[in-house]
């Protein structure tokens, strides 16, 4: 070692100690050069309060003061303390040694003090290294009866057992004998002890159970177990192995020095002496009698010779932590800090909670009670809510995102100590959102906002209440009139988004409620939601020219699902809390994915009648890269849904901003998440604390589907690799999170009425017709109709008004007729054959009338019927005529070649969702409905019908709902009552709002 | 089980149709329900194939349907008993079934189907020859008596003899025919009993039906044609393209023309019109005790004619004078109103009534070498006017024939041949469409009643409606040949 060295200009100082006395050092001429001497500076723990009683080897417990007995000096330390003070001495500094120095006041002989210094640290020695036998035996060797009652006042004070005496002096009288018999009773009756004799008498026996209490209170002060005192003692490096204690006899008084034959309860001592590396004595002790038989004096011993040694008192620890919490939930419970205190009770003892990331620090600050820092064990309780001045945490409870948190508890002088904790998340649940931030209706004075909010409630996704936006609400407005009876036109043209007070009353008294949304996705990832979006119809002939998808884009909204997640903390044991204040502005990411859809429901070829619909729905949902594991499947936005190219597909069923109040929706490119953060402003958004939520916009395509998975994202704070590590968090996948079900679109549509023109005979195969739709997500619903003959929603003064106005009849010669279509008599078959007779009543009731004032009729009807029911697909089961005899072929064969015969003209779907479907089709009933209200969602002709289609179908399908039968196809699959169509794939993405007129779309499914 | 198959004439023009007999014998001892003779199920199926074997068409009850009737094609089967040793006969002529068949040689047989039975059978294949008919004339008559009907009157040559071909449509779907009938002989004669004068001071025309009768079928069928000489007028009906014998023959009246507009009601009263250099239009009651005078009433003079229709109640008159004039008369001539209903300084190209829409259609242009139109239709109401304006119609060379009608939906329809012997098809909403080419007329008729047919005439086609049919991406002109 060379010394330290410093230098000021020009000179040299070399600090040295005794061991550089052979060193040689190397001076530069010319110049100054110090040298200076220092002493080794060893760190001295005085168990000055480990008294002993004058001639007695055995160190006491704790101390009592002179003046009275039973008293607890409240200012010194304890004996056992300072022992536990030098575990804790050790174990802080394990490069330090360890040398026991026993002392003696000068009164008495010096060999006898000697061997008494030495039989004291054999004494303190024994109980820090928990050697019991030898203890028992230097106690039983030299005590004095004071020992025995000072030691048993302890325990009483202590446990609380009947072994108090206050005898005194050094007598063993019948009091001290029945305090020791007590303690012997009770020692032998306590659970962590054993059974001695019960005699009265401190010996062999007794001086053991001493020393178990002696350990067991050890232990309790360094907070652990008897057997975990082992820990502690292995943390203890002796100077010498050999020589663990020097009796140093009489030689080194620290009261009154120079004095003899003084009696000094302070020069009885034991010190317990640390030396750094380095600063160990040049010289070993002779034994363990330190220069024996000498008085030597502190100027010749290698420990004390003051000329060699500075000395530093190890200031003991009056103020322990023991224990605090890992973590807690604030405001759910409290905080608990274990405090071991002693010798405080005077002094001013804080505690303060920081966060080396909050920029306010102390988050709170509080003076313990008297109670809480009087000597003993203590627990102080905080509940988590902070006092600073300043900062987000003013007034309001800490929360995991300063986490780590530092509790420090200290005194005005030296003493102190801290312990860390932390705040913990422990899981979020995602459910549905309220669509304010209060979760009430706002003010009808804010009209906008507060129509929003109700068409909302009712399913009609009138968009984010407050912010206009995306046209939303003017299309939901009239999507909702659309559908009410008393504002429902029959010229869609008519309508407008006008406020007016016919539609607020109507939504003040929640009319036409429908669930938008069904299922149990939130709660369970097993699960599947149905978002329900309206099946739109068209309106008007010319609409059904026009693209389907264009239409829907220009009247339907995107749903609208506001999404939530509840945060919840970690509480001690472990469990979940709701704690809204505690949670903080923790950020959550919302992510989004897209499944595979289940095509297996769909028809192939496979089935009986060779439909190719799965073929082409697979082959459509692969493009744009979709199916491909890991992009979904969704309709992508060039077809009319809303699904991103690959990896740009994380941001789209979301809307960005603050359309959401209080959150606001951001997105990381870097991450590619969006994400929210949780409300905190308990102010103005108090029903939002501690939550974070966004608003979802789906597609409206039928059969998209979405999973929505929320996770707590540490990202941008200082501390993220601490919380992550808190949380356990490993990678993106280990985050806390919540995971949806599936939330898949459907369409939804409802047969509102049933008319007949007459009654069907046949079974109308409802069940089936669902069943057709249900396989493009349109959820049909054929329950929940009424059913009226024809004169109930059309007036005969109505309906001889068409005929009269829309061909050659009079009105006076026109009757509305409850079973059958035609209301005039029709002409007699004179002498014309069977089926010229036939040609011609087609001509007479289907060209020349029927097809005369259908439109005429659909629009009569449609608007007596919609003024009760607005919305909804009515059908309407008609014959042509009545039924007559064909005769073979008058006036010469007059036998019938039929009789009851009834021309069957045709099944429409007409506009305003209206149906007729003749009853006289030869066709099975649910493929001539299905066909039609195909028609109705735009769906054209594809094989054998008139205005055929090709390009809106899948070329190699030929078995499609929207082809007629055929009796003379080489499909033979094709022949009238035979025919059992589906949907093929072009109509069933069609249905479900695909725009198929975009280019890609495949022409066929090879 | 044979089949037997025979043909009138095999050889005809493309004007008119093909008659054909058949007899299917059952000369097994077997008796057979089969769909019978007056089943429209498609189990009896004419075949006619190009003389290098391939299929040129199939006609049976359900194109017969198809092409009848715009309802669905009724499958259902009719059955009848035919006996161990019976026979069945059919006379049937194809108009109803088909177009006409296009020029060429060809042969037709016919198969007879029923699959339960086991029965499939051919019959005789019979050589036909179909020449090409030039046409020269035409007339056409909407009118709905009981069914609305669209009647033509064609007149042409063919190989040097004159034909006149009689056919009434469905005006729903006027793609086949309820008859054809031809008004000469088979040897090309004229028909002893038809008189129809072509040549004359005026082409022959049809009367309307001025009533609405629906106790019978037979009314719609019966179709009354006047034509005139020099000096005297022949009226004649036709009922399903037979004449009757009685033929009204009455002098004309002098100094004044006779217009193409006539009525009739349901006692086949027949109601003529004559017309002064002045523009008074006569009313003359046509009987066979000659012309009797009715009433007369004041018109402008107009370069071309006014259209006359009458109804159950009244007759109205639309004259192209200076635009539009619209009189309403009652049936005694007693006028009720007269409205200038449209003014124009162009010049009228045609004015005519469709009676199913009750309007007036009025065609004006800037001459055949100008390129602006007006098209006007006029109704229900006197003051409810749709128009379309073309302003530089896009098309080379001078126009030659131009025909219009609106559909219900009120939109308008035109067809324009040119000096460039090409025939266009315009919407309102869209650009032209070319329907054929090659000729120097084609007689073009657009007929709406719902969808959009365009009747012309095509060398080696005949006299055709043409179904145009909308899409999403377009339309297009349907030939329909080989449809089903």
């Amino acid at each position: 070692m060379s010394g330290k060295s410093g230098s000021t200009e020009g000179t040299d100082e070399v600090l040295l100690t005794r061991r550089d006395k052979d060193k040689k050092f190397e001076c530069k001429a010319g110049h100054s050069h110090t040298f200076r001497l220092r002493r080794y500076l060893v760190r001295w723990l005085e168990i000055e309060d480990v008294l002993f009683h004058y001639d007695s080897a055995v160190m006491m417990p704790d101390s009592e003061s002179g003046d009275e007995p039973g008293t607890i000096d409240q200012e010194r330390i304890t004996g056992l303390s300072a022992l536990r003070a030098a575990y804790l001495q050790a174990g802080d500094n394990p490069e330090q040694k360890l040398l026991l120095a026993g002392h003696t006041d000068t009164s008495g002989d010096a060999k006898s003090n000697e061997k008494l210094s030495k039989q004291r640290t054999e004494n303190v020695l024994y109980v820090l290294t928990g050697q019991k036998n030898e203890w028992v035996k230097i106690s039983e060797d030299r005590h004095k009866n004071e020992d025995i009652k000072h030691i048993l006042r302890w325990v009483a004070r202590w446990k609380g057992w009947p072994c108090h005496t206050d005898s005194t002096g050094n007598i063993y009288d019948e009091k001290t004998r029945a305090a020791v018999k007590a303690f012997q009773k009770e020692f032998s009756n306590t659970g962590d002890c054993y059974a001695i004799k019960v005699d009265g008498n401190a010996g062999k026996e007794t001086w053991g159970a001493f020393f178990h209490l002696y350990m067991q209170r050890l232990a309790e002060l360094s907070h652990t177990d008897v057997a975990g005192l082992e820990v502690l003692r292995n943390k203890l490096h002796w100077l010498y192995d050999d020589l663990r204690r020097v009796g140093c006899g009489e030689y080194h008084p620290t009261d009154m020095p120079g004095k003899d034959n003084f009696k000094s309860q302070k020069n009885r001592r034991v010190e317990l002496l640390f030396y750094d590396p380095g600063e160990e004595p040049l010289n070993r002790p002779s034994g363990d009698i330190c220069h024996k038989g000498g008085k030597g004096g502190s100027t010749t011993c290698p420990i004390y010779n003051p000329a060699f040694y500075d000395y530093e008192y190890i200031v003991p620890k009056r103020l322990d932590i023991v224990k605090a919490d890992d973590h807690f939930a604030p405001g759910h419970e409290t905080l608990e800090i274990t405090l071991q205190i002693e010798g405080l009770s005077s002094s001013t003892v804080t505690m303060e909670i920081t966060s080396p990331h909050y920029s306010s620090n102390p988050i709170f600050k509080q003076e313990l009670t008297a109670d809480e820092k009087s000597d003993g064990s203590h627990t102080i309780v905080w509940d988590g809510k902070a006092n600073c001045a300043a900062g987000d945490l003013k007034d309001t409870w800490i929360h995991p995102l300063y986490s780590p948190y530092n509790v420090r508890i200290y005194d005005s002088g030296k003493h102190s100590d801290q312990a860390t904790f932390k705040v913990l998340y422990h899981s979020i649940t995602l459910r549905q959102g309220p669509w304010t931030p209060d979760e009430a209706e706002p003010l009808k004075s804010d009209e906008k906002a507060w129509v929003q909010y109700k068409l909302n409630e009712l399913g009609f996704y009138g968009g984010p209440v407050g912010k206009d936006t995306d046209n939303y609400l003017n299309r939901a407005i009239i999507r909702y009139k659309a559908n009410h009876k008393s504002m429902h036109q029959i010229d869609y043209s008519k309508y407008n988004a006008d406020i007016t007070n016919e539609l607020k009353s109507a939504l003040a008294k929640g009319d036409n409620k429908h669930v938008y949304i069904d299922g149990d996705a939130f709660a369970d990832p097993a699960k599947e939601s149905r978002i329900l979006v309206e099946g739109l119809t068209y309106e008007s002939k010319a609409e059904f020219s026009t693209n389907k998808a264009d239409k829907e884009k220009g009247r339907l909204n995107l749903p609208l699902i506001p999404v939530e997640v509840d945060i919840y903390l970690r509480t001690k044991k472990d469990e979940k809390a709701l704690v809204p204040g505690g949670v903080g502005p923790v950020r959550i990411n919302w992510r989004f994915t897209d499944s595979d859809e289940d095509i297996s429901i769909q028809y192939t070829s496979e089935h009986k009648k060779p439909s190719r619909t799965r073929t082409y729905i697979e082959k459509c949902l692969k493009l744009r890269d979709g199916r491909n594991g890991t992009n979904g499947d969704n309709c992508h936005r060039d077809f009319g849904g809303i699904r991103e190219n690959g990896a740009a597909n994380w941001h789209t069923p979301v809307f960005l901003g603050d359309f959401y109040v209080p959150y606001k929706v951001e997105k990381d490119d870097g991450q590619k998440v969006v994400f929210s953060k949780a409300c905190v402003d308990v102010a103005k958004y108090g029903k939002r604390l501690g939550k974070a939520g966004f608003l979802f916009r789906p597609s409206n395509i039928a059969g998209d589907d979405y999973r929505i998975k929320a996770e707590i994202d540490f990202t941008g704070l200082p501390n993220k690799t601490d919380l992550e590590s808190f949380h356990g968090v490993a990678d993106e996948a280990t985050r806390i999170h919540a995971e949806s079900g599936v939330f898949r679109i459907w369409r939804r549509a409802r047969v509102a009425m049933r008319v007949t023109w007459p009654p069907r005979t046949n079974s109308n195969q409802w069940i089936e017709i669902a069943e057709e739709f249900k396989k493009t997500y349109l959820d049909a619903d054929v329950s929940s109709f009424v059913t009226k003959k024809i004169s109930e929603v059309l007036s005969e003064n109505q309906y001889k008004g068409i005929v009269a106005d829309n061909t050659e009849h009079k009105k006076k010669d026109v009757k509305l007729f409850d079973d059958s279509l035609v209301g005039v008599n029709l002409p007699a078959q004179d002498s014309m054959n069977a089926a010229e007779y036939r040609m011609a009543l087609k001509t007479f009731t289907s060209d020349n009338y029927w097809d005369k004032i259908v439109y005429k009729l659909r629009e009569q009807m449609s608007e007596n019927i919609r003024k009760e029911f607005p919305n909804g697909f009515i059908i309407v089961e008609f014959l042509t005529h009545r039924p007559v005899t064909v005769l073979k072929s008058p006036p010469g064969d007059k036998s019938v070649a039929e009789s009851n015969y009834v021309t069957w003209s045709f099944s429409i779907g007409l506009p305003d969702s209206m149906i007729f479907a003749d009853q006289r089709d030869p066709d099975k009933v649910y493929y001539v409905v299905a066909h039609e209200m195909g028609h109705n969602f735009w769906l054209k002709h594809w094989e054998h019908a008139g205005g055929s289609t090709p390009m809106d179908h899948d070329k190699a399908d030929h078995n499609c709902m929207m082809s007629y039968s055929n009796s003379k196809c080489s499909h033979t699959h094709h022949r009238p009552k035979e025919y059992t169509p589906h949907f093929c794939g072009q109509c069933n993405l069609k249905l479900r709002g695909w725009n198929i007129d975009s280019a890609d779309i495949p022409a066929d499914s090879l | 089980m044979e089949l037997v198959l025979s043909v009138n004439n095999p050889n005809v023009n493309t004007l008119e149709c093909l008659k054909v007999g058949l007899d299917l014998y059952n000369e097994g001892g077997t008796a057979y329900r089969l769909p019978g003779p007056y089943d429209l199920s498609g189990a009896l199926t004419f075949e006619v194939y190009r003389m290098d074997g391939t299929l040129l068409r199939q006609m049976s009850g359900l194109t017969r349907q198809k092409m009848m009737s715009k309802s669905r094609v009724d499958p259902t089967q009719t059955f009848e008993d035919l006996p161990a040793g019976g026979r069945w006969r059919w006379d049937i002529n194809l108009a109803s079934y088909y177009y006409p068949l296009p020029s060429g040689e060809f042969e037709i047989g016919a198969v007879y189907t029923h699959e339960e039975s086991g029965i499939n059978i051919r019959s005789n294949r019979i050589p036909i020859r179909v020449s090409s008919a030039q046409l020269s004339d035409i007339a056409v008559l909407r009118d709905a008596p009981v069914l609305d009907g669209v009647t033509l009157l064609l007149r042409g040559k063919t190989n040097n003899t004159q034909v006149t071909i009689l056919r009434q449509h469905n005006a729903q779907r006027p793609l086949s025919a309820w008859y054809s009938e031809q008004l000469e002989s088979t040897n090309g004669a004229a028909h002893p009993a038809a008189k129809i004068i072509w040549g004359g001071p005026g082409r022959p025309f049809f009367a309307a039906a001025r009533f609405f009768k629906t106790t019978s079928f037979e009314p719609t069928f019966c179709k009354w044609i006047i034509s005139s000489d020099e000096t005297q007028l022949y009226a004649q009906c036709f009922r399903r393209g037979q004449p009757d014998q009685e033929i009204i023959t009455v002098p004309l009246p002098a100094g004044r023309k006779l217009l193409s507009s006539a009525y009739y009601d349901e006692q086949d009263h027949l109601t003529v019109f004559f017309q002064m250099h002045t523009g008074t239009i006569d009313a003359y009651d046509l009987t066979n005790e000659g012309l009797i005078f009715r009433f007369a009433h004041d018109v402008p003079a107009t370069p071309i004619p006014p259209a006359i229709r009458a109804d159950c109640d009244f007759i109205h008159i639309v004259i192209p004078w200076r635009g539009v004039l619209y009189h309403r008369l009652l049936l005694n001539g007693i006028c009720e109103e007269k409205v200038q209903v449209f003014s124009s300084r162009m010049m009228p190209y045609s004015c005519d009534i469709n009676p199913a829409l009750r309007v007036a259609k009025v065609l004006f242009y800037d001459g055949p070498h100008g390129r602006s139109l007006d098209l006007i239709i006029v109704g229900p109401e006197p003051r409810r006017i749709k128009r379309m304006t073309i302003d530089n119609l896009q098309v080379r060379g001078e126009l030659r024939e131009m025909s219009f009608d609106c559909d219900p939906d009120g939109r308008l329809h035109l067809m324009v041949s040119t000096s460039r012997q090409r025939l266009y098809y315009f919407r309102s909403w869209d650009r032209p469409v070319l329907v054929a080419s090659g000729q120097e007329r084609f007689f073009p008729v657009v007929h709406a009643p719902s969808g959009v047919y365009l009747g012309c005439y095509q060398t080696d086609f005949g006299y055709r409606f043409l179904h145009f049919q909308r899409t999403v991406h377009g339309g297009r002109v349907t030939i329909n040949e080989g449809m089903l």
